[in-house]
């Protein structure tokens, strides 16, 4: 059994951490980190764009329970696209997940890694069109749902990737986190206009 | 961090920085003083921007920074900049005595220095743990003991230092 600590105890001991980094110390730090070439240089994106891509691309990542992560990743930087040589095609990919599920707060985190290294990844080869979440709650207008059971998944978010067919499409889809952790990812062809 | 992770750009890894930054400077500090923290910080970045691709995530990015500060202050220690007295003793103001203050109307000086005395391994818990949060779970990856180790040192480091404030016959609650 631990010793307890009294709130007066705890008081003092939490300020002995009060310290606070000198305001000069991160621009030291961004330089070393940018000498080592840590730091890439501010390029502009070079993502082929179906006219939808802004320079800017925010990279949805989602897990299986609810947790959602938005990275702005700006600029991206990105070699050009695979896709683009292949005559590709547009594919949505509609992340589902069981309702009312979530993530402990550790396994987040890891989570977020997972999709950050498979979004990258895809946005590096071109492949990544956009990636957005979706906020809890919303509604459904027009006519009245068919009654029967309440629908037990719902979409929290969507990616949209390039990719030369319906196959590859899907194989992109399996690999992500979101399959990989038991969630269900519907892939969809996007109609050229 | 995931934004860096993707685009290893300045803005990603200045909000990286600043998340993470002010606990590890106050780890530092109470270890190698306020010179050495600045260096601690400046090359537990670049170890974690080198190191990116290899983490594997099992712990969490705190705990894998503060990991990588609690080498470099070994390696501090190692090449005899043992730390005898924590810098700053005479700037710190000494708590007030009032009830939210802490320890009696024990100064802070006279905490750090407490502190400073226990044996190193009861200091790195007690830190750990009570100065910066750590759970045993994270203090046994950290230190590469179980978190029931982790347990029985804490209760021995506050021990310690009761003793060492001369207040180790007083109930706590």
């Amino acid at each position: 059994m631990v010793e307890e600590l009294s709130a007066q105890e705890r008081h003092a001991l939490h300020g002995l951490g009060r310290d606070q980094p000198p305001a000069g110390l991160e621009a030291r730090v961004t330089e070393a980190l940018r000498a080592e070439g840590l730091i890439a240089p501010v390029r502009r994106t070079t993502v082929r764009s179906l006219g939808l891509v802004a320079a800017a691309t925010l990279l949805f990542v989602a897990g299986v329970g609810t947790q959602r992560y938005l990275l702005d990743a700006e600029p991206v930087a990105t070699a050009p696209s695979e896709a683009a040589s292949e005559g590709s095609d547009r594919y949505l990919l509609l992340l589902l997940e069981p309702a009312g599920s979530f993530l402990e707060p550790a396994v987040e985190v890891e989570r977020m890694r997972e999709y950050a290294e498979w979004a990258g990844g895809l946005a590096a080869r071109g492949l990544l069109e956009a990636g957005e979440k979706l906020a809890d709650g919303g509604d459904v207008v027009g006519a009245p749902a068919p009654s029967g059971p309440l629908p037990t998944e719902r979409v929290t978010g969507f990616f949209i990737v390039l990719a030369a067919s319906e196959a590859s499409a899907q194989a992109v889809a399996a690999a992500s986190p979101h399959a990989r952790h038991g969630g269900r990812v519907e892939v969809r062809r996007i109609e050229p206009t | 961090m995931n934004a860096y992770l993707i685009a290893r750009d300045e803005a990603s890894f200045r909000e990286l920085y600043r998340a993470y930054t002010p606990a590890l400077y106050r780890f530092a500090v109470l270890r190698v003083g306020v010179d050495g923290a600045e260096d601690i910080i400046q090359e537990t970045w670049l170890r974690a921007a080198r190191g990116l691709a290899a983490f594997r995530w099992q712990s969490s990015l705190r705990t894998w920074l503060t990991g990588i500060a609690l080498n470099l202050c070994r390696e501090h220690y190692r090449r005899g900049v043992r730390l005898t007295a924590v810098p700053d003793l005479t700037a710190d103001p000494p708590f007030d005595g009032s009830p939210a203050a802490g320890l009696d109307p024990v100064g802070s000086a006279q905490l750090r220095q407490a502190v400073l005395n226990l044996a190193e391994g009861y200091r790195e818990v007690l830190l750990l743990h009570d100065v910066e949060g750590h759970t045993h779970e994270e203090i046994g990856t950290l230190l590469g003991i179980s978190p029931g180790t982790s347990k029985s040192q804490l209760h021995r480091a506050r021990r310690q230092l009761r003793q060492g404030l001369g207040q180790g016959d007083k109930q706590h609650g």
